[in-house]
């Protein structure tokens, strides 16, 4: 069973079960009412057990998921007094990334995000989450200013990948993230990064290069989106599956890979399901992370970055 | 009919003699060819040159002395399909060979020294692509740069990030890019020239963060494959789209230099960096 067919058989039973409830309350039917709960159990069975199972490409779906709690989810949940800043100061403003500042359990923030659509006319001012040269710019912005004031930085990642369209790289894409990977790298204040959805290659990079990064269980990052490895490997497309497998792109593979620094957990059956424990969890992760990174020193926490990103690689020394 | 009509036997060249231009079809004299550091002398295209050859032509003569040549070796971590083979045929028998496609060690260019850091984009049949033999070699000569005070050179030459290697090719993106800012705060000059194809994970990051950024007539830049970049597109492309003529037109780089005069730009913008 794929999990677009596990989902909607999963749906039916969520219906049924609302239905049999509401029907116990209206007549009071105590039986009713055990029969209902046997029935949220069996269903949690069914959910444990699918998901014990769930492959890399099941894993890229969830990440993908319509329903998906997006950054800006997250950031009502878990934030107050968020101000959101716009513009790059250079040519626009990027619906694709929403930035500003914050408050998270009682600290300042700078909180950034890449923000999909829920709807079409929302997808396309988002560009469906693919940011262009002045999101990242406008990224930049916001971090160098939360470091001007050593404010930590949050940034949440959801992106298919960066703007491939020929107006962005007119206006210097790759520059845009390149300059990215080069300022986050000496940022002097701490950063964390959480992949929610889809880290998408290069796209989601350009605001992830962090102190700390952790991705949501069911979230994916990739260095080529499945279909594009399939495509170029077995000059297949549809092959995205076997791809997702090949390239080992689920949060415990990079974790097993010493890419990230934790996994956290979704609720039972994906982030869609419970978005408001996804953010508590969310909230956890991100407050151990900054009372880890606070305590250091500008310096201590350059070289403990500096250490982190040129560690990162595996080869072996030739005999 | 008189003997000295008769159109003469033709005699077969010597192998090798000629070669045929792979954009327009020219033939030319090989000798010529190659003293034209393979550009072709009837259409300027420039065809491409292993790392050898591109230091051969930029380098003082005997001034390149390599290193890293065979120190560290990519891994099939991930057991991804045909990975492990394509490794394993990368390296030549010889007792020397290299073990990545990317060429580093110092060398100087009109007596100036400089770190050189080059892309052999045939190496292996893995087009220049960033894997983690890559990330390490490029942050070494970063610091060779650094405790020399001299310059670093790095030609690109890529496909982007060696997805064989997964997220942690990808992650080589950030590593470079942490070795360009060491330099930027040493204030060691840090040039780079773009040549055929510069494109992916390579030009969004090292490769797109020179202190002064040439490139080669013709070469392909861009950040989209060409797939990609034929299916995404909401308007028409333009005809020079990903070259880069374009990126000059939109002043992403800083100027495109024919392949003969490149040695000698080099010299200039070494002695005004001051390395």
């Amino acid at each position: 069973m794929t999990i677009q067919e596990f989902e909607q058989f999963l749906a039916e039973l969520d219906d049924n079960i609302a239905k049999l409830e509401q029907a116990a309350q209206r007549t009071a039917n105590t039986t009713a009412s055990t029969e209902v709960q046997k029935l949220r159990t069996q269903r949690d069975g069914y959910v444990e057990r699918f998901f014990a199972k769930l492959t890399p490409w099941d894993n890229v779906l969830l990440a993908r998921h319509a329903q998906r709690p997006y950054a800006l989810d997250y950031i009502n949940a878990l934030c107050e007094d968020f101000v959101e800043l716009h513009g790059d100061r250079l040519f626009g403003d990027d619906g694709a990334l929403v930035g500003g500042f914050a408050r998270l359990s009682g600290q300042s923030v700078m909180i950034l995000g890449q923000q999909k659509g829920r709807d079409l006319k929302e997808r396309q001012r988002r560009n469906f989450g693919y940011m262009k040269p002045e999101g990242y710019r406008k990224a930049l912005r916001l971090m160098q200013l939360a470091g001007k004031f050593t404010k930590p930085v949050i940034s949440f990642v959801d992106t298919p990948g960066a703007d491939p369209n020929v107006p962005s790289e007119e206006r210097g894409i790759s520059e845009a993230i390149a300059r990215n990977l080069r300022e986050l790298a000496v940022l002097p204040t701490p950063t964390v990064a959480i992949v929610i959805g889809e880290g998408g290659s290069g796209g989601a990079l350009g605001i992830a290069v962090a102190d700390c990064v952790f991705m949501l269980e069911h979230s994916f990052y990739s260095v080529i989106a499945p279909e594009g490895c399939a495509a170029i490997i077995a000059r297949d497309a549809t092959k995205g599956s076997e791809a997702a497998r090949w390239m080992k792109v689920t949060a415990h593979d990079a974790l097993t890979l010493g890419l990230i620094d934790g996994v956290i957990k979704e609720p039972l059956g994906g982030a869609h399901r419970d978005p408001a424990a996804t953010a508590e969890a969310i909230r956890e992760a991100i407050t151990a992370a900054l009372v880890e990174l606070t305590p250091l020193t500008t310096d201590e926490l350059l070289a403990r970055r500096a250490k982190r990103l040129r560690g990162m690689g595996r080869f072996e020394p030739v005999a | 009919m008189p003997d000295w009509f008769r159109r003469p036997v033709p005699t077969a060249a010597p192998e090798g003699a000629f070669t045929k231009c792979t954009k327009c079809g020219a033939i030319l004299y090989t000798k010529d060819f190659e003293r034209d550091f393979k550009v072709c002398m009837k259409c300027g295209h420039h065809h491409r040159l292993s790392a050898d050859e591109r230091i051969a032509m930029t380098a003082d003569e005997d001034s390149f002395v390599e290193f890293g040549r065979r120190e560290i070796r990519a891994e099939d971590f991930l057991q991804f399909p045909g990975y492990g083979d394509k490794l394993a045929a990368a390296e030549s028998a010889e007792d020397d060979a290299r073990t990545d496609g990317l060429v580093t060690g110092v060398a100087t260019i009109s007596g100036l020294p400089c770190v050189l850091a080059v892309s052999d984009f045939e190496w292996g049949r893995l087009a220049g692509t960033m894997g983690s033999v890559f990330g390490e070699k490029f942050a070494c000569a970063a610091d060779r740069a650094l405790d020399e005070k001299s310059a670093l050179i790095t030609f690109c030459a890529s496909g982007g990030a060696r997805m064989q290697e997964g997220l942690t090719s990808l992650m080589q993106m950030a590593k470079t890019s942490l070795s360009v800012a060491q330099l930027d705060k040493a204030r060691v000059p840090y040039i780079v020239v773009l040549t055929n194809p510069s494109t992916g994970g390579a030009v969004a990051s090292y490769a797109s963060l020179g202190d002064v950024i040439y490139a080669e007539p013709g070469a392909t830049v861009g950040l989209s494959g060409e797939r990609v970049a034929a299916q995404a597109q909401s308007v028409k492309p333009p005809a020079n789209y990903r070259t880069a003529e374009f990126m000059e037109e939109h002043g992403q780089l800083d100027k495109i230099i024919a392949r003969k005069d490149l040695t000698t730009t080099l010299a200039k913008t070494l002695a005004f960096l001051g390395s």
